[in-house]
């Protein structure tokens, strides 16, 4: 049986804090905002006076962090209104607390439904280009960065997550992390693709059911129509 | 991983809301169909206005 939204909601920022804590931070606490309609956003310092994440730098000890994490999650209850769905995800490291748009090392964004032509799944990359007005064949921007790209990754179930971006940050050695750092980001990823199988399982249940009879196992469908 | 969650969940009315959205905007130096127009043309001027995007439409007034 599924945990009440509001647990749910509960839970998605706790696990957030917890694989940060036990990863590359110290002390962050994540916290979440309902409106009364059932829209949820999750950030570091959101409440009622704040809709933005804080800056949360990426050092779990008393040493200045190279990199700051800004993370917005949003949430909202799924058709059935039993399951918090994440509906938008923007993640982003910038080499400074202040943000500005040339400290962006990597911005990545999901939107389940985007309101425009391009991937749900993208990420940006701030770079210096001077060539990219070059391969735009539209109209509607002059000119273009290389920000303003949206490279496509993984789609709504495969998309990069939390877990990668602290991989990324330790790989990258932008970040001495905590002892045990790789058992933490193991157990959140695998925590994460259960929640995402069953999503798909919910969403896919006849693919599920062929799936687990090639697998030997018997499955019936439900006495109510799917 | 699976402890108790301690995390502070605050709710907001829809009157607060739109002082909190009014808020947000004006922070950003943007107004709302600016800023609407910019997320459907997927880029946007700033990285401040990104952010931005994804807290006004994250809490239900994109």
């Amino acid at each position: 049986m599924a945990e009440s939204l509001e647990k749910q909601a509960r839970r998605f920022a706790h696990d957030i804090s917890d694989l940060l804590n036990r990863t590359v931070t110290d002390g962050i606490r994540v916290s979440s905002l309902k409106t009364a309609t059932g829209y949820g956003i999750i950030g570091a310092g959101v409440s009622k006076n704040r809709s933005t994440s804080l800056p949360i730098p990426i050092t779990p000890s008393k040493k200045d962090a190279a990199v700051f994490l800004y993370l917005l999650h949003s949430y909202e209850p799924d058709p059935e209104g039993v399951y918090q769905t994440m509906t938008q995800t923007t993640m982003s490291l910038y080499t400074s607390p202040d943000m500005e748009d040339d400290q962006l090392i990597v911005g990545i964004d999901y939107a389940r439904n985007p309101g425009n032509q391009f991937p749900g799944a993208h990420l940006h990359v701030a770079g210096q280009r001077d060539d990219l007005d070059a391969v735009y064949l539209g109209d509607e921007r002059k000119t273009r960065k290389l920000r303003d790209l949206h490279f496509p990754v993984g789609g709504k179930r495969f998309r990069p997550t939390l877990e990668d971006l602290v991989e990324f940050m330790v790989t990258e050695e932008m970040v001495e992390p905590r002892s045990g750092w790789e058992h933490v980001v193991k157990d959140h990823r695998a925590h994460w693709e259960a929640i995402q199988v069953k999503a798909a399982v919910r969403r896919n249940q006849e693919d599920a059911a062929d799936t687990l009879r090639e697998a030997g196992w018997d499955v019936a469908p439900p006495s109510f129509e799917l | 991983m699976t402890s108790l969650p301690e995390t502070e969940v605050h709710h907001i009315t829809d009157e607060e809301l739109d002082v909190l959205i009014e808020a947000t905007l004006l922070d950003a130096g943007v107004e709302l169909e600016e800023l609407r127009r910019q997320a459907q043309l997927g880029r946007f001027e700033s990285e401040k206005l990104r952010r931005t995007w994804f807290s006004v439409v994250g809490l239900g007034r994109g």
